[in-house]
C-alpha cells in the first residue's frame, strides 16, 4: 500500500509541475506488490492528462494531497540513489514492466525517493490545513473526480482501452491492437505515444505518400514500430526510393505492402538493390519492377535469396539468362522456401519430364503447390492425358494445369467430372523417392549436365562430334550386319550373361529378335542381301539388350562380392 | 443468447473422416482442420459494439458563476474493451483430436473429432475397432524399411510365382491370424457362450494384443505388382509393410510395399472421406450431420427383435 501511495504521489506532483493542465488522478485501490510475479508483457499506465477531462478545482485538491503527501514522506522516506534515464526498469524480477517516464526521471526502488527531492517539492511553510480525515461539503464531493480503476499492471490493452486516445484511435483505424499485445513491449510503447504529438504527424506523412487510409490499420499491425522512427529518417528513405527512380505510386504500394520497408536505413536499401541488379544481371528498369512486385526482397536477409539463387543455378541447372527471366516473371522464386522449391524441381523433371526450357516458358509452377501438381499429374496420366510437349498433339499446358480452379481444371483439361477427380484423389498412393534426385553432387559441371542430359536421348553418342558420328556410319555399313537386316545387339555372343539378359527381355522383343535372326538365316543359307531400303540403318539401331545385359553383369559382380566375404 | 461464433463452433462438434494425402504428418493435417475450423467459426458476424454512458462535467464557467449545483451531461460512447480488435476472435484454439493415426507414407481415412466428441473418440477406439487397408505390393524387391522408399537391399526373381501360389500363402497366413484371434479372446474354446460368440462374429480380442489380421484377399496380381485388401486389428502401418515382406519371403522371393491406403476405419468408410479442398467448416458440418444419421439409422436397424450383428459399432 505504502509502494502505490507513493508512486501515485510522486507522479501527480511532478505532472503537476510540468503540465499545469488539469489534475491527474491515479488509481488508488490496487496494490502493485500482490500482483503476480510472471506478469510477462505487462503494462504500467503513464497517466496523462489528457486522460481525464473534468478538472474542478486544481489549487484546493492540490494544497490537500501536498499536505498528505508530506505526511507520508516523513515517515517513510528513504535516501535511495537515482539511476539513470533508462526507460525499462526491472522493478520486479522476471517481469517485463515499463514504469513511467517523467520529465524529473527519478526510478521508484524498493519504495523510496531521494529526501531532498521531497522536501523541495513541498512548501513546508503551508499553512497545516486540511487532513485526509476532514469532512468536506456535499458540493465538493459532487465535484471530485472519482477516476476510473485503471490497473497499474496488466496483461492486455483491453483495460486502458477506454481511457487511452489513442489506443481509441488506432482502434477506429483498424490496428488489431490483439495480437500487438502478444509482442513483448509493443503495448507499453502504444500506451506511452500522445496522438497528437507522435502519431498524427506520421499518418498524415503516410497519407501524402499515398497510402490509402484502409491499409493504414494494416501496416500499423504489421510494423508498430513505424509510429516510433524518427520523421526525418521516414522522410529521408523516401527521397532515396524517389531518387531511384521509384515512381510516387510504386513507393506507395511497396510501403503499404512491406510494412517494414520505411524502417530499415538507406544504407541497407541501397546495399540490397545493388545486390539483386549485380546478382540477378538485369537492367535498372527491370531491378525496379522486381522489387516494386515483391517489396520484401528489401527487408529480409539476404543470406536466403543467395541460398536460393544458388539451388537454381547448381542443383536445377538454370542458364543466367533463364533465371533471370524466371525472376521477372516470378519473383517469389528469390524468397521460396529451399525444401518445396526442390521437391516441386523435381517433381516436374524428373517424374513429369517436363524440360528445362518449358519450365522456363512457364514459370508458375515453380510457384504452385506441390500436392495439386502431383495429385493433378496423376489424373491425367490415369485418363492417359498427360502429354506436355507442344510439338505433339493434344498438348497440356502447364499454365493451365497449375493456375486452373479444380472445376475448370476438370472440365477443360480433363474431361471429366469434378466428382471423378476426387474419387481418384482418394486411390492415390505414395510416389518413389527418384533416386537420381538423391544421388545429386553439389558440383558445378556434374550436376547441371546430368539434370539437362537426363532427358536426352538414351541413344545419344558421349560425343556429339560430327567427324566422330560420320566414322561411326561408317564403321556400321562396313560391318555389313545390317545388310542382312540385323541389329547390333541381334550379333552379340551368347555367354550367360547374355542368356539370362535374354531371359528377361520382353515379350515382343524377344520375339522380333527371333524374326530377325531367322530372316538372317535364311538370306545367308539363299547367300543374298536386303534390297538398300530395307537394311537396318545406323539411326534405326536400336540397342535393346544393353540395359538388361548391363543389370545382369551388375547383380553378378555384386553376388561375386558378397561371395568374396 | 449465444453468440454466432459459438453456435457454430457447437455444430462442428462432432466426427468426421478425412482423405490424408500421402507423404504428409497427420499433425500438419490437423493443424491445418484446426486452422480452417478456427476461420470459419470466426467468421461470424460480430456483435453489435456495446456502448456504455459517460458523464462530462460543464465547462468551467458554469462553475465559475459559484452556482451550487453541478451539472453534469451524459454521453454514450462505445466501449472499446469488447471491440474484436482489442479482445481478439472469439476462438484461439479449439481441440482437434485425432483417432488411429497415419504416418507419413501412408494415406487413407483419418478420423477426427472436435470438442466435446473427443471422449466418444477414445471410446471408439477403446472398443477395438477393426479397419481396412488396401496394401500394393512389388515382387522382386528388398529394401531396409519395407517400402520401395527405403535401401535396396536385394533383389530376387519372382518368375515362378504364380496366382495360386501366392493365394495359397494368404491363406496360410489367414488361418494363423484365426488361431491367434481365439486364443486372444481368452473365451474357453469349449463353452457354449464361445460357440455363440463365434456364430455372431464377436469372438475377439477385447483387451491388449498383438496385431491380427482378420481377413486377407488377394484383388489384382499382375507380376511384379499384386494387391492386397487387408481387414486388421491394433496394427500399425509399418505392421502391414512387414506383413507383405514376409510374404514375399513365404513365396521364396522378397517383396516391397509401395502403397498403404486406408480405406475403411471402424464405421467411418472412404466414400464419405472429406478431400483436402473440402476441409472447410460448412463440408464438415455436413459430414458430422451425415454420420450422426447414418449412426441412427444403423442403431434403428440394430435395435430391431432378434437380431444383433453388433461388428464394429459401440459408439452412440
Amino acid at each position: 500500500m505504502a509502494l502505490t501511495c507513493i508512486q501515485h504521489c510522486q507522479r501527480c506532483t511532478s505532472l503537476l509541475r510540468s503540465r499545469s493542465v488539469g489534475i491527474t488522478t491515479l488509481q488508488y485501490s490496487t496494490d502493485a506488490q500482490h500482483w503476480p510475479a510472471a506478469l510477462w508483457n505487462s503494462f504500467i499506465v503513464p497517466v496523462l492528462p489528457s486522460l481525464l477531462q473534468r478538472s474542478p478545482n486544481p489549487s484546493q485538491t492540490r494544497q490537500r494531497w501536498n499536505l498528505g503527501v508530506r505526511s507520508y514522506c516523513e515517515s517513510h522516506a528513504k535516501v535511495q540513489p537515482s539511476q539513470t534515464k533508462h526507460r525499462n526498469t526491472d522493478e520486479l524480477p522476471g517481469t517485463d514492466m515499463v514504469s513511467y517516464q517523467n520529465p524529473v526521471s527519478h526510478q521508484l526502488i524498493d519504495g523510496g525517493m531521494l529526501l531532498k527531492e521531497w522536501q523541495t517539492a513541498f512548501d513546508l511553510d503551508d499553512a497545516p490545513g486540511h487532513s485526509a480525515l476532514e469532512e468536506i461539503s456535499h458540493e465538493e464531493a459532487v465535484r471530485m473526480d472519482i477516476p476510473a480503476a485503471l490497473p497499474p499492471v496488466s496483461i492486455s490493452l483491453k483495460d486502458y482501452v477506454n481511457e487511452s486516445e489513442t489506443l481509441g484511435k488506432l482502434v477506429q483505424l483498424g490496428v488489431q491492437l490483439w495480437k500487438l499485445e502478444q509482442r513483448p513491449n509493443v503495448g507499453s510503447m502504444l500506451l506511452r505515444l500522445d496522438f497528437q504529438t507522435d502519431v498524427t504527424p506520421r499518418l498524415v506523412f503516410l497519407k501524402q505518400l499515398g497510402v490509402e487510409d484502409s491499409r493504414l490499420g494494416y501496416l500499423i499491425s504489421h510494423n508498430p514500430f513505424i509510429l516510433t522512427e524518427s520523421l526525418e529518417n521516414l522522410q529521408a528513405r523516401v527521397a532515396y526510393l524517389r531518387s531511384k527512380k521509384f515512381s510516387a505510386e510504386s513507393v506507395a504500394s511497396m510501403v503499404s505492402r512491406a510494412p517494414y520497408l520505411l524502417n530499415f536505413s538507406v544504407k541497407r536499401m541501397d546495399n540490397r538493390l545493388g545486390f539483386y541488379q549485380q546478382q540477378l544481371g538485369l537492367s535498372a528498369q527491370k531491378t525496379r519492377d522486381v522489387v516494386a512486385r515483391l517489396p520484401r526482397l528489401l527487408c529480409g536477409s539476404l543470406e536466403t535469396v543467395k541460398e536460393n539463387l544458388k539451388i537454381c543455378k547448381l542443383e536445377m541447372g538454370f542458364r543466367e539468362n533463364e533465371l533471370q527471366h524466371i525472376v521477372t516473371v516470378i519473383p517469389k522464386v528469390l524468397t521460396a522456401n529451399k525444401r518445396k522449391l526442390t521437391q516441386i524441381f523435381d517433381y516436374i523433371h524428373n517424374t513429369m519430364n517436363i524440360p528445362h526450357d518449358l519450365i522456363v516458358k512457364f514459370p508458375q509452377v515453380l510457384n504452385a503447390k506441390y500436392l495439386r501438381i502431383k495429385e493433378r499429374h496423376l489424373f491425367l496420366q490415369y485418363l492417359d492425358k498427360a502429354q506436355y510437349d507442344p510439338a505433339k498433339p493434344n498438348y497440356i499446358c502447364l499454365d493451365k494445369l497449375v493456375s486452373l480452379p479444380d472445376e475448370a481444371f476438370c472440365t477443360e483439361v480433363a474431361s471429366a467430372t469434378l466428382k471423378d477427380f476426387e474419387l481418384f484423389q482418394k486411390t492415390i498412393v505414395a510416389q518413389p523417392r527418384m533416386t537420381s534426385f538423391s544421388e545429386r553432387h553439389f558440383t558445378h559441371n556434374s550436376t547441371q549436365t546430368f539434370f539437362r542430359q537426363n532427358n536426352m536421348a538414351s541413344r545419344a553418342p558421349a560425343t556429339t562430334g560430327r567427324l566422330l558420328v560420320s566414322f561411326r556410319k561408317w564403321y556400321y555399313n562396313a560391318a555389313g550386319f545390317n545388310k542382312i537386316g540385323l541389329m547390333r545387339d541381334d550379333t552379340i555372343h551368347e555367354d550367360s550373361d547374355v542368356k539370362e539378359a535374354l531371359r528377361r527381355l520382353p515379350e515382343k522383343v524377344y520375339n522380333d529378335r527371333m524374326f530377325r535372326l531367322k530372316r538372317a538365316l535364311d538370306l545367308s543359307m539363299k547367300q543374298a542381301v536386303l534390297p538398300k531400303e530395307q537394311r537396318t540403318q545406323y539411326e534405326e539401331d536400336v540397342h535393346y539388350l544393353e540395359p538388361y545385359l548391363k543389370e545382369v553383369i551388375r547383380e553378378r559382380k555384386e553376388v561375386e562380392e558378397w561371395s568374396k566375404k | 443468447m449465444a453468440r454466432p461464433s459459438v453456435r457454430v463452433f457447437h455444430k462442428l462438434e462432432g466426427l468426421f473422416s478425412i482423405y490424408k494425402p500421402p507423404g504428409v504428418h497427420w499433425k500438419l493435417v490437423r493443424d491445418t482442420i484446426e486452422t480452417n475450423l478456427l476461420k470459419g467459426i470466426n467468421a461470424a458476424p460480430p456483435p453489435a459494439p456495446r456502448q456504455r454512458v459517460q458523464f462530462l462535467a460543464e465547462s468551467t464557467s458554469v462553475v465559475a458563476e459559484g452556482s451550487n449545483e453541478l451539472t453534469l451531461s451524459a454521453a454514450s460512447v462505445p466501449a472499446l474493451a469488447h471491440h474484436p480488435l482489442v479482445s481478439g476472435p472469439d476462438f484461439q484454439h479449439i481441440g482437434v483430436g485425432v483417432g488411429h493415426r497415419l504416418d507419413v507414407f501412408s494415406s487413407g481415412v483419418l478420423v477426427l473429432g472436435v470438442g466435446q466428441s473427443n471422449k466418444a473418440l477414445t471410446d471408439l477406439y477403446r472398443s477395438h475397432v477393426t479397419r481396412d487397408y488396401t496394401l500394393e505390393g512389388e515382387l522382386g524387391m528388398a529394401t531396409d524399411n519395407f517400402s520401395h522408399t527405403g535401401r535396396l537391399i536385394e533383389r530376387t526373381t519372382y518368375d515362378h510365382i504364380t496366382r495360386d501360389k501366392l493365394e495359397r500363402v494368404l491363406a496360410m497366413m489367414q488361418g494363423s491370424n484365426q488361431k491367434a484371434l481365439l486364443t486372444y479372446s481368452k473365451v474357453d474354446m469349449s463353452t457354449q457362450g464361445a460357440y455363440e460368440l463365434a456364430v455372431k462374429g464377436e469372438l475377439r480380442p477385447d483387451g491388449k494384443s498383438p496385431p491380427i489380421m482378420t481377413g486377407l484377399r488377394l484383388l489384382h496380381f499382375q507380376p511384379p505388382h499384386f494387391t492386397l485388401e487387408v481387414q486388421c486389428l491394433n496394427e500399425t502401418q509399418r505392421y502391414l509393410c512387414r506383413i507383405l515382406h514376409e510374404v514375399g519371403l513365404e513365396l521364396r522371393s522378397t517383396a516391397v510395399c509401395k502403397g498403404v491406403r486406408r480405406t475403411r476405419d471402424g464405421p467411418f468408410t472412404i466414400q464419405h472421406a472429406l478431400t483436402h479442398q473440402h476441409w472447410t467448416s460448412p463440408d464438415v458440418i455436413q459430414a458430422i450431420r451425415q454420420y450422426r444419421s447414418s449412426r441412427k439409422a444403423s442403431k434403428a436397424k440394430h435395435t430391431q427383435p432378434g437380431k444383433d450383428t453388433g461388428t464394429t459399432d459401440h459408439l452412440c
